[in-house]
């Protein structure tokens, strides 16, 4: 059949908002309905044309159109007849799955049924029984986003450190199934599993996470892997694996159950003769003592493995019979094709941990760092985003600093993006020289001003005895004064109890703009902006110290939203001493002003302690801005949005506005909670004054 | 020994499994009435040891709870009245000051300041109590000792003994016996085998990392007891550690869930 001619033009059903919200969107809908036209003729296009018409709701967020474009890009591996038989069905299952769990469905039917195309055509016409388990599987299944909290703990509970979990993208529909993947910085785990993978309520999940564990405890690092052959690998990986879990299960005997109910040879698999087969018999017949198999391979495998289980230790030995066994193999003619090996069980990992496949060659998992294609962009004359994305956030991935996903809110799609900005916590580069002494010691007007800053609230838990009236009777009182009385004394009046007033310290953060605009130097002067704010916050620093209150001073600056930087100079726990005043006086200025991500993650530290009162101060010299943002309402929606949420925990957001044309944003953003400053220099006492206020409310 | 002490004497010996030199630093304190110390985290021994001191020495010893509310009268002692007119009650520590038993101060950072003001002329070379109220100034028995235990991990900014107070006392650190002690303790005290009891403190272990990533506390050894206590009564091993273990640490969802992972992974 002869391609047919068109000009690149979106379908009906991409709206112009979608194209602007996605670039690229048209290309990708247009060349992946083009191609089925070519393959498989205009009818079965226009077919699909019409169901995603009637699929997709004008009204989608970027993130269903995301998915419903990914789906459609996948649709041409099903072929012209698979498609129609799908066809059909497809608004049904879109309405019960969406886009992104179809794709799933489908990626499923293609991995059990890929050489037999009737089985496969039965599969997406719902007639056929793993059809059915997948479509309930889908729906009713668990998938990492359900347990990622549990998990996390876990993991963290399992290795006495945080370790980042992270969710991993599918492969495209008819390649491997997603594994899990260890590194030193992260373990990521597929954000879902299929049926058959093994269906389990989390289980799965936990598996995976405790073999990550064993790896991480037991397994050596970035072996040399270039001079090895792909098999001597695979199977010097499946010893190891098999290892690692030996020695976790010596000391959690509970995992042998859970990691042994994936272990599962049954019918033609206990026959199986290729790579896979035997790999996977090989690991069930390490894992289950009992387990019995008439290949000669497996069990000389089992053989070697219990020689050596007792000195579970020693990886060169496992390492030296791994080696046997896979000479073995090549000797025994069995073919091994890495592009069509399948981990099995499905909870263990792709073992990247383990090899070094040297500078040229990129592990098989590259694709680890996968990024989502959803992309906001104000210009869709833009070129494709995977180009100037990808670098910062595969090197976020990789980064060990402690790292924080938030949400950010656009307010033109009226959706909060979930995990869209990652906050870095930094620590302050060092800088040479000492910090300025000390600011003068707190005047006697300045200590009356803070002692004003105790707010009291009246606390029906706390009762003050001994009073001249109250509502209730002080017994011990009432006794001694009858005590008194009988003795001939004078006794004491003051017989009664009353509710008290509780001093109720607020907690203050206090957070500082550090980006690039602060290096300014004021008119007339050679301090920068910045050397005002660091003077300013030393002083506030030091009366917040002598009086006691806890109270934290972070900065903040960000390049894009994969990358907002967040220094902590000064937490809760630590005195504002010369080591914290140090870092104060080391803070520089520079990149921009994401504003609403630092809101959010000065929050989320301020709610890991319990703060009955919580004030966070913000100075800042200008409007919130990004590199990687256009529209220029966008950010300041978003920090008005994280100023909402604080507004709801009940944590009192105020601006201190270093810019005389601060005026809208900083009224749409913290409403009456501001005070802009024409006059830097008046900054040392407005903050003061401000804590103060603030404080005693 | 006057029969009100009799019922403060500890007749059998309290289990106790030593972790370090902590007997003989006691022994030495006492010798010299230095009033001492414990600090560590709830449920790691610190009560059972003092109870294992106040047996080995031969002391009565008279406990008191502390709590936000207690007044210096609670500790001293007050004027009550009866039928024939007012009598005084002598409070726990007066008790104990005038007959040479250990005082024990629960947790005292929960009380407040100003009542643990009173103890300070007990707790330098005076060694006097002074009841105001009786008008009585009690210079101590030979053999009293005071003790405080209290939990630095949960004390808030506002909750903290005073230096004045502090610098009185020599101290202990108590934490969570290692894990072959740990092992020792919940197989004697909950009555189960040592393999199942190692199985317990590697629950607890795992617990213990989550320590500040949203559980306040990890499981005690304590908690370890119970847990071993129902095991060795026939309940289900994860059953027992749910109960005893997960359940009551935290309300926390996806904490408790993380912890049943931990269950499952020594207890198939």
């Amino acid at each position: 059949m002869n391609p047919i001619p068109r000009s690149i033009e979106a379908p009906a059903w991409l709206t112009v908002r979608h194209v602007a919200a996605i670039p690229g969107a048209a290309a990708r809908a247009d060349a992946a309905l083009g191609q089925v036209a070519s393959a498989d003729g205009r009818p079965v296009a226009d077919r699909l044309d019409a169901v995603f018409s009637a699929c997709l709701d004008r009204t989608a967020g970027a993130r269903d159109l995301g998915a419903a474009l990914d789906l459609l890009g996948q649709l041409p591996a099903l072929g012209g007849s698979g498609l129609v038989a799908l066809a059909g069905r497809m608004e049904g299952l879109v309405s019960r799955l969406g886009f992104a769990g179809l794709r799933r469905w489908l990626a499923t039917g293609v991995r059990a049924y890929e050489r037999e195309p009737g089985l496969l055509q039965a599969y997406l016409r719902g007639d056929d029984g793993l059809a059915a388990r997948s479509l309930a599987h889908e729906t009713e299944g668990t998938r990492l986003e359900h347990v990622h909290d549990v998990l996390q703990h876990y993991l963290d509970g399992f290795l006495g450190a945080h370790l980042k979990l992270s969710g991993r993208a599918p492969g495209p529909v008819g390649g491997p199934p997603a594994r899990p993947t260890v590194s030193e910085g992260g373990l990521f785990l597929p954000e879902g599993y299929d049926v058959l993978d093994g269906d389990d309520g989390g289980v799965l999940y936990r598996a995976a996470a405790a073999h990550a564990v064993a790896h991480l405890r037991h397994s050596p690092r970035r072996l040399p892997a270039r001079t090895l052959k792909p098999m001597a690998v695979a199977v010097a990986s499946l010893v190891e694996d098999a290892r690692v879990e030996h020695l976790m299960m010596m000391d959690c005997p509970g995992l042998r159950d859970v990691w042994g109910r994936f272990h599962r040879v049954e019918g033609a698999a206990a026959r199986d003769l290729s790579f896979s087969g035997l790999a996977r018999r090989l690991a069930c017949a390490l894992h289950h003592e009992d387990a019995a198999d008439d290949n000669f391979w497996v069990n000389k495998g089992v053989r070697l493995f219990r020689e050596h289980r007792s000195r579970a230790t020693d990886y060169a030995a496992f390492r030296a019979f791994a080696s046997i066994l896979a000479n073995d193999l090549g000797q025994m003619r069995v073919r091994f094709l890495p592009e069509r090996h399948v981990i099995e069980p499905a909870y263990r990992d792709d073992n990247a941990l383990l090899w070094d496949f040297g500078p040229t060659e990129p592990p098989p998992d590259a694709e680890v760092f996968a990024i989502e294609s959803v992309r906001l962009e104000t210009a869709p004359a833009e070129p494709p985003p995977q180009d100037r994305e990808a670098p910062p956030l595969a090197a976020a991935a990789v980064e060990t600093l402690p790292s924080f996903q938030y949400p950010e809110w656009d307010e033109g799609e009226h959706l909060a993006r979930p995990d869209w900005v990652t906050v870095f916590e930094r620590p302050v580069p060092p800088r040479r020289g000492r910090p300025k002494p000390p600011a003068a010691p707190a005047g006697e007007a300045h200590r009356r001003l803070f002692s004003l800053s105790r707010a009291r609230r009246l606390d029906r838990a706390h009762r003050v005895a001994r009073q001249w009236e109250g509502e209730e009777l002080d017994l011990n009182a009432a006794i001694a004064a009858e005590v008194d009385i009988r003795s001939g004394l004078p006794p004491d009046p003051r017989v009664f109890k009353r509710p008290g007033w509780r001093l109720v310290e607020p907690a203050v953060t206090l957070l500082l703009d550090v980006s690039e605009s602060t290096h300014d130097c004021l008119p007339g002067s050679f301090d920068s902006l910045l050397d005002i704010i660091k003077a300013a916050a030393d002083a506030l620093g030091q009366h917040l110290q002598a009086t006691g209150h806890a109270f934290a001073i972070d900065a903040f600056r960000s390049n894009g939203r994969a990358d907002v930087s967040y220094h902590i100079v000064k937490d809760f726990d630590e005195t504002f001493g010369d080591i914290a005043r140090g870092r104060l006086h080391a803070l520089q200025g520079g990149l921009s002003t994401r504003l609403g991500a630092a809101l959010r993650h000065a929050h989320a530290r301020f709610r890991r302690r319990e703060f009955e009162r919580r004030i966070l101060l913000l100075v800042t010299d200008g409007e919130p801005a990004d590199i990687d943002v256009r529209e220029p309402r966008y950010l300041a929606a978003d920090a008005a949005a994280a100023v909402r949420e604080m507004a709801v925990a009940g944590t009192l957001c105020f601006c201190l506005a270093v810019d005389g044309r601060a005026g809208s944003y900083v009224e749409q953003i913290f409403g009456a909670h501001h005070l802009i400053l024409d006059a830097p220099r008046d900054l040392v006492g407005q903050l003061s004054r401000a804590f103060v206020r603030l404080a005693a409310r | 020994m006057s029969s009100l002490m009799e019922q403060y004497l500890i007749r059998t010996e309290p289990y106790y499994c030593p972790t370090g030199n902590e007997i003989a630093l006691f022994e030495a304190a006492y010798r010299l009435r230095m009033p001492m110390m414990l600090k560590g985290p709830t449920g790691c021994g610190k009560t059972r040891f003092v109870e294992y001191m106040a047996w080995k020495l031969g002391r009565p010893l008279i406990t008191v709870a502390c709590h936000e509310d207690m007044t210096g009268s609670d500790l001293v002692g007050r004027y009550l009245l009866d039928a024939q007119g007012t009598v005084w009650h002598d409070g726990p520590l007066t008790t104990a000051v005038r007959q040479g038993a250990i005082c024990y101060l629960d947790e005292v950072v929960e009380a407040r300041q100003d009542t643990t003001v009173i103890i300070h002329p007990l707790t330098d070379a005076r060694r006097i109590l002074p009841l105001e109220k009786k008008g009585e100034l009690l210079n101590a028995h030979p053999d009293f000792q005071l003790v405080v235990s209290y939990n630095p991990g949960y004390q808030s900014l506002t909750k903290d003994l005073k230096q004045s107070t502090k610098q009185r006392f020599g101290a202990i650190d108590f934490h969570y016996p290692d894990p072959e002690h740990e092992a020792s303790i919940v197989a004697h005290e909950g009555g189960v085998d040592r393999e199942e009891a190692r199985r317990l403190v590697g629950i607890a272990g795992k617990s213990r990392a989550l320590k500040g990533r949203g559980l306040e506390e990890g499981i005690s050894t304590r908690m370890l007891v119970y847990g071993a206590a129902l095991m060795r009564d026939g309940v289900a091993a994860r059953d027992a550690c749910r109960l005893a273990m997960t359940r009551p640490i935290t309300d926390d969802e996806a904490l408790y869930r993380a912890m049943d992972g931990f269950i499952e992974a020594y207890f198939a």
